[in-house]
């Protein structure tokens, strides 16, 4: 048997693997969104963490030695995966897309609506730039109030979800 | 389950574990305006524990200092003292919130990383918004929660019917909790932040992280802005931070507050603003290191 290989996938960083013992832990999903793309056939796939929507609106403020973080943005991170995917030899014809996240807070109060949104904006916009590729999602568990963990085991495709305090259920 | 009451909560209050206290006494002393940087060195250094802890802080590229800090006496030089406090209240934090609290679905570790994460998120505000000492933000974003540490357990016992509450009347959790078991863990942890010795400022930040609006009068408007960017801090660690409860995010960002201190929120800011905590997890990671390492 095999030695499962556990790789957690942080906010806004973006992992493929082929290798079979592969595990993603995607952590803390919270208004962000998980992506989780799988090829059945070639066993291979990568998962990211997206925290906003939209690149245009990155802050001016660069933050010294802050690391690249390929799936920030979804309007970025989806080409991003999509290439990388391809690149690993998975295929965009056979592949398998699940997402899970984009949770809510109650609300924000005063009229500041659109960043309140944030959780649905990154699930429209990660649908926005899939279509755009053709591709749609098979399945998710998005929205409501709780953060989520993903994990996703490469060997099986199986995605399992767990919400805080709950059980882990499959995707 | 009926309501707590006083007297429980202080029993529980009195149960919690002992703080380290040679870090207590630094942090007490840093308090004092007439406490000589010579003293205090001098006190850290007994403590074999606490200078590593210090040491190993400073040099962490979360300090980003371009050489390495020897011995304590230069730590506190270049640290200064508003600085070093944050630190020792790091370490003091480290040993209070290390461990699992059930009822809201923390691990151990869980509360530490969302603390030290709220922490780092309300120093970057602080620091944007000009605040004077944007460590003091560090420390209150670090502390906010300790009444968590109490609650747990109740929590636990009636979590399905403070989340039916929250949940259906999209009021925050803190309000649900009080509802249910007649205090919140906003209240509670100014009881443990009493009970710790805790300044004046941080029982305040800990007591209305939750509600910055409407504050008491004595409190002066710096140290509102203070409570009301911890606040802020708090809601931007429950949508994108790490070791959130199983709560999650059902709390209200409360913008009138946030006008009403002086900060000019509006989408763009907010949004910017999550960009810029989502790029700050090297810091936080490399303080949780400095702290897990062996002595």
């Amino acid at each position: 048997m095999t030695m499962q290989q556990t790789d957690t996938v942080g906010l806004g960083e973006l992992k493929l693997s082929s290798n079979k013992a592969q595990v993603f832990m995607v952590p803390n999903i919270g208004t962000g969104l998980a992506v989780v793309i799988y090829d059945p056939v070639k066993k291979l796939g990568g998962a990211a963490h997206i925290v906003l929507p939209e690149s245009a609106m990155a802050s001016p403020t660069a933050i010294p030695g802050a690391p690249n973080l390929p799936a920030k943005f979804a309007d970025q991170a989806i080409p991003k995966i999509l290439e990388a995917f391809e690149q690993e030899g998975g295929s965009i014809k056979n592949c398998v897309i699940r997402i899970a996240g984009g949770s809510q807070l109650f609300n924000f109060g005063g009229g500041s609506g659109n960043i309140l949104n944030v959780g649905a904006r990154n699930i429209a916009a990660v649908e926005a730039a899939l279509a755009q590729a053709g591709l749609t999602v098979a399945k998710k568990d998005t929205g409501g109030n709780k953060s989520r963990t993903l994990r996703f085991v490469l060997a099986t495709g199986q995605v399992f979800v767990k919400q805080i305090g709950g059980q882990e259920y499959p995707l | 389950m009926s309501k707590l009451s006083l007297a429980e909560i202080v029993a529980k209050v009195e149960k919690l574990p002992e703080l380290p206290q040679a870090a207590m006494r630094v942090s007490q002393m840093l308090e004092d305006e007439n406490t000589s940087a010579e003293k205090l060195a001098s006190v850290i250094k007994i403590d074999a524990g606490l200078t590593s802890q210090v040491l190993r802080l400073c040099n962490s590229a979360a300090y980003g200092f371009s050489r390495r800090i020897a011995t304590v006496k230069e730590a506190v030089a270049i640290l200064g003292f508003k600085t070093l406090k944050s630190m020792v209240y790091t370490i003091i934090a480290k040993v209070a919130l290390d461990r699992p609290v059930p009822g809201y679905g923390l691990q151990a570790g869980d509360l530490w990383y969302n603390a030290l994460t709220c922490a780092v998120y309300a120093r970057h505000i602080a620091q944007r918004e000009r605040l004077p000492d944007p460590e003091l933000a560090f420390t209150g974003g670090l502390l906010r929660d300790i009444g968590k540490l109490v609650l747990g357990e109740a929590v636990g016992a009636n979590y399905a019917e403070i989340e039916q509450i929250s949940v259906s009347e999209q009021i925050d959790f803190v309000d649900a909790e009080e509802r249910v078991l007649g205090f919140n863990h906003s209240l509670v942890g100014t009881r443990v932040a009493e009970k710790w010795n805790l300044p004046p400022t941080l029982v305040n930040v800990i007591k209305h992280h939750h509600k910055p609006l409407n504050l008491p009068p004595l409190i002066q408007p710096v140290e509102a802005k203070l409570i009301t960017i911890v606040h802020l801090a708090d809601v931007f660690t429950h949508m994108i931070g790490r070791g959130n409860g199983c709560e999650g995010l059902m709390y209200n960002l409360d913008v009138d507050a946030l006008h009403k201190a002086g900060i000019k929120v509006n989408d763009a800011y907010l949004e910017h603003m999550l960009s810029e905590l989502a790029d700050l997890g090297h810091i936080i990671q490399s303080l949780a290191d400095s702290l897990t390492q062996e002595a």
